[in-house]
């Protein structure tokens, strides 16, 4: 790695790019190619003298919580909490990838698959394409297009992720079964794919090498993974290589609707350095949909073996969460003061309606209340009252005083019935004896005359009938006396009711009269059905804002609360980040410097001899001078076929830095799909050929490139034996 | 004034026996004229006499139900309207108890009193024949020509007596007809009557239900003076 002068202070990155930060020596793309140059001196408030740094391992975690406490000014120490910076410190994985051994090398062995290809016009035809590959370079020549090219790379590409994205439809439908043979580090491997009736795609991975189908594999045993349904495929494929490669699970956040996610590197975009699709000349490692988040510095520094990617990539993503959720608490708190303000608003505008009904309703009573009519209505309406509470008690005693004669007079009749009757019957004499039904004879009747005994019983007998007689009549003519006088009473107290029942009467019709008036009687001043209706629903809704007003103000009070240990958060993340990438460029700077080497030396034997300078930041970020000048992107490089032999050199460059004991882990497998683009000169494309047959001279051992092309001159890029053409009727692939 | 109402109570519907009758084992030695029986019918005529209020409430069921006797219907309204002016119900009305089988009060007292001055005379006739049986005898009140004369003499001299003595006219005029079981059976019709507890007097009718029934049965307002 070329070593650079400090530069002075451009501009500090964007939130997005904030990880991308190069100190002294590097400069940086940000993949808009927008140059930034972070001098770290602008940084950090104060460095710490050297002479205070500890000593021992620095990526002890003591030590790292040293090195960032006093990293901040003197005057602010004190304000930092070592327990914060502990739980950031402790939040990373600091353990350095020691890696002794070269990067388990992929190389494809047999490419088998079946199916049925159906073409408009024609009947259908059997699919049974299988190809076999060589360590090298290999060449697919088939010439011309649409013959089936590009479905085999694509075939190769959906075996190993489970990506058939890419596939054209119809081919998609014609494929059914697939087989690939591969070894990873010599040790063979089958990845099975099938497509049953419903959808799904039944599939494994086996150790050995097999052509069976999944009810058929010999040994199951051998299965290390199987799948029923794509997902699951995709997920099976991702763990199984990213644990043979050694490749991390790196993570970088997304922003979405719900705020900043965290997302992982897959299988599929770690692939993407394993192949050079057609009409990829225009990005060097990611198209721009896989970059978000960093994703190719990622992915480069996972290749290239770069130590401390890991945490300085969880530090990014952390940081950019800490940022996301601190601009959404600040972004929620605005929220809640606006709606605070609006509540408000619409708070006094309910309110004031409220108001409206109330001083309707106010209006109606002083106007029933307080005009001399209504005053006079008023009074006669407490008249009324009143004499109805007089008339119901006197009408009560009179009709009990009624019915009190008519029991006298009842109980006089009475009497004087009794007496009439006995008077009558004193004349009948008795005559016979109801108990002996014998005649009385004479000389009891003489005895009863003479001695009072009676002639029946022999009893005493008064002959007082006369005075029992004149008692009851006595008697009748007290209780006719009674009756007299409780008919006198009655009657007072009838024509007391009368009066009274005569003033109600009248009271009444002067209420009717007073009331046509003034035309509406007590109830015009009472609340209509309208008004309360409209004020229960007002008051309802009143009630409501003032919940929503609670609950605002509660998210302005947390939002405030919560903010500064958020900012302080961030600053310690973004020390140890600072204090680590020094440490990732001390601990990376072999590898960087192989990477530089090894590029510099195939863009010279691929030919693009402008490009002086590649080198890459410990973030995995590249930067690319040409003829002395730094460039601001990879598409700067305006010739197309000079951008592809850039690529080229890099993806080689990384193939090769793989195979080097302790430095990158790039598989050494590519695939190149057309390489060359149309505008490419004969002699670029011929060139490039040459090239590649060197890489396969020098290289065959330790590489395996997979070419796709239907340019004949592309056959001098391998071997004969490594040059396969047409399967089917001479012109087409399978 | 039980044994002179009850006295003009049977001369009013005595009967005059038939051959049959004077064959009765219970017939009088002594001289008789005519006969009432059974007791019971006259409790439930008693009844009558001394409930106005559902003495006018029958009249109006009779017409409603088409009785012969209640056809009328100005009659029929015209004595109803009678019944119920003057206080009569309230200086009228002499509560009865209510016994096994409605309203019946002991009149041991009267009978011995009618015997003793040889007015009526009552025996029981054992029912079914010579045959044992547990049937209750039947009583029977033979009225003598003393009774017969007593009673035209006690309605001819006495005021009261001709109060009773027309309305036991117009209860004869309407309820005549009918034999004791149905006159009987008219009062089990109303529910104070049915529910009236043993021993208790039995509740009279409103003016309400009067007036309602009334209404129902002749579409007419019967117009009630304050005390009925």
């Amino acid at each position: 790695m070329s070593k650079r002068e400090k530069r002075p202070t451009r501009r500090r990155a964007d939130a997005a790019n904030e990880g991308v930060e190069t100190g002294v020596q590097v400069d940086v793309f940000a993949p808009e190619g927008e140059p930034v140059a972070l001098d770290i001196d602008a940084v950090s408030e104060e460095q710490p003298d050297a002479a205070e740094l500890p000593a021992g391992d620095p990526l002890a975690v003591d030590t790292l919580i040293d090195r960032v406490h006093r990293s901040f000014a003197k005057g602010r120490r004190d304000e930092v909490p070592l327990k914060l910076i502990r739980d950031v410190v402790e939040s990373v994985s600091l353990a350095p990838q020691v890696r002794q051994s070269v990067a388990p090398r992929l190389c494809l062995h047999r490419l088998r698959f079946t199916g049925e290809k159906r073409l408009r016009d024609s009947e259908p035809q059997a699919i049974a394409y299988d190809q076999s590959f060589q360590s090298g370079v290999n060449v697919v020549l088939i010439p011309g297009n649409l013959v089936g090219k590009s479905s085999i790379l694509k075939t190769i590409k959906f075996a190993l992720t489970g990506d058939d994205a890419d596939y054209d439809v119809d081919v998609r439908s014609w494929i059914q079964k697939v087989w690939l043979q591969f070894t990873l580090n010599d040790a063979p491997f089958t990845v099975h794919v099938a497509k049953d009736e419903g959808g799904g795609v039944p599939g494994y991975v086996s150790s050995g090498h097999t052509i069976a189908d999944i009810d058929g594999v010999a040994a199951p045993a051998t299965v290390l993974h199987a799948w029923r349904v794509q997902d699951e495929m995709r997920a099976r494929l991702h763990r199984f290589f990213l644990d043979a490669l050694g490749l991390a699970e790196l993570s970088w956040t997304q922003q979405t609707d719900s705020g900043a996610e965290r997302r992982t590197t897959t299988w599929r975009t770690f692939f993407q350095a394993l192949a050079i699709p057609d009409s990829s000349e225009n990005y060097l490692l990611l198209d721009e949909e896989h970059s978000m988040g960093n994703q190719d510095g990622l992915l480069l520094s996972s290749f290239l073996g770069l130590q401390l990617v890991e945490p300085l990539n969880e530090l990014l993503v952390e940081g950019g969460k800490t940022r996301a959720e601190n601009r959404s608490t600040t972004e929620e708190k605005k929220r809640a003061e606006e709606e605070i303000k609006s509540l408000d608003d619409e708070r006094r505008q309910v309110s004031a309606a409220l108001a409206v009904i109330d001083t309707a309703q106010r209006e109606r009573r002083a106007e029933v209340i307080d005009t001399p009519d209504a005053r006079r209505l008023q009074g006669l309406n407490r008249g009324l009252g009143e004499t109805l509470a007089e008339l119901v008690p006197v009408r009560v005693r009179r009709d009990e005083l009624g019915t009190e004669v008519r029991r006298l007079r009842a109980q006089a009749r009475s009497q004087r019935e009794a007496v009439a009757l006995e008077l009558h019957f004193t004349g009948l004499e008795v005559s016979l004896c109801p108990n002996c039904d014998a005649g009385v004879d004479d000389a009891a009747i003489e005895r009863e005359r003479v001695e009072h005994h009676c002639r029946l019983c022999g009893n005493s007998a008064h002959s007082a009938s006369a005075e029992d007689v004149a008692v009851m009549t006595e008697r009748a003519a007290a209780l006719d006396d009674q009756a007299a006088e409780t008919t006198r009473l009655r009657d007072s107290f009838a024509a007391q009711v009368r009066d009274l029942e005569a003033k109600q009467q009248q009271i009444e019709a002067e209420i009717v009269s007073v009331e046509r008036v003034i035309q509406r009687g007590p109830d015009y001043a009472l609340p209509t059905a309208d008004e309360e209706q409209r004020k229960a629903a007002l008051l309802e809704s009143l009630g409501g804002i003032r919940v929503k007003l609670a609950l605002a103000h509660a998210v302005v009070g947390r939002t405030s609360e919560g903010g500064g240990e958020a900012d302080l958060r961030l600053e310690v993340q973004k020390k140890l980040r600072e204090i680590l990438r020094r440490e990732a460029e001390r601990m990376n700077a072999e590898v960087l410097e192989h990477l530089g080497r090894l590029t510099t030396e195939m863009t010279a034997r691929i030919g693009a001899h402008s490009i002086t300078d590649i080198t890459c930041s410990p973030f995995g970020k590249l930067a690319l001078s040409k003829n002395g000048e730094r460039l601001r992107s990879f598409g700067s490089i305006k010739n197309p076929g000079e951008r592809l032999r850039v690529k080229l050199s890099f993806f080689l460059a990384m193939m090769r830095l793989g195979r080097i004991a302790g430095a990158g882990r790039h598989p050494g497998f590519l695939m190149i799909d057309q390489p060359g683009s149309d505008e490419m000169v004969e002699e670029d494309f011929a060139a490039l050929a040459r090239v590649l047959r060197e890489v396969d001279r020098d290289l065959a051992d330790e590489l395996q490139i997979v070419c796709f092309t239907a340019r004949p001159q592309f056959s001098d890029a391998a071997v004969p034996q490594r040059v396969y053409g047409p399967q089917v009727d001479g012109r087409f692939a399978f | 004034m039980d044994a002179a109402r009850l006295l003009l109570l049977v001369h009013r519907f005595a009967l005059e026996p038939d051959a049959a009758t004077r064959q009765l084992r219970c017939w009088p030695e002594r001289p008789v004229s005519r006969y009432f029986t059974p007791e019971y019918y006259l409790q439930k005529l008693d009844f009558l006499v001394r409930y106005p209020r559902y003495l006018a409430y029958e009249l109006t069921e009779l017409h409603a139900n088409g009785v012969a006797a209640a056809l009328d219907a100005e009659a029929v309204k015209a004595d109803i309207r009678e019944l119920l002016a003057d206080e009569e119900p309230e200086l009228r009305t002499t509560p009865f108890r209510r016994f096994w089988r409605g309203a019946y009060e002991s009149i041991d007292r009267v009978e011995a009193w009618w015997f003793a001055r040889g007015l009526i005379y009552t025996a029981f006739e054992r029912r079914g024949g010579l045959a044992p049986t547990i049937a209750r005898p039947q009583k029977y009140f033979f009225l003598t020509p003393l009774g017969e004369t007593t009673a035209v003499r006690l309605v001819s001299e006495v005021d009261h007596a001709q109060w009773y003595d027309a309305r036991i006219r117009l209860i004869h005029r309407y309820f005549g007809g009918m034999s004791a079981a149905q006159v009987k059976s008219l009062q089990y019709s109303h529910r104070p009557y049915r529910e009236a507890q043993l021993n208790e007097l039995i509740p009279d009718l409103s003016a309400d239900d009067i007036a309602t029934n009334f209404q129902r049965v002749f579409g007419e307002t019967l117009e009630l003076a304050a005390h009925v």
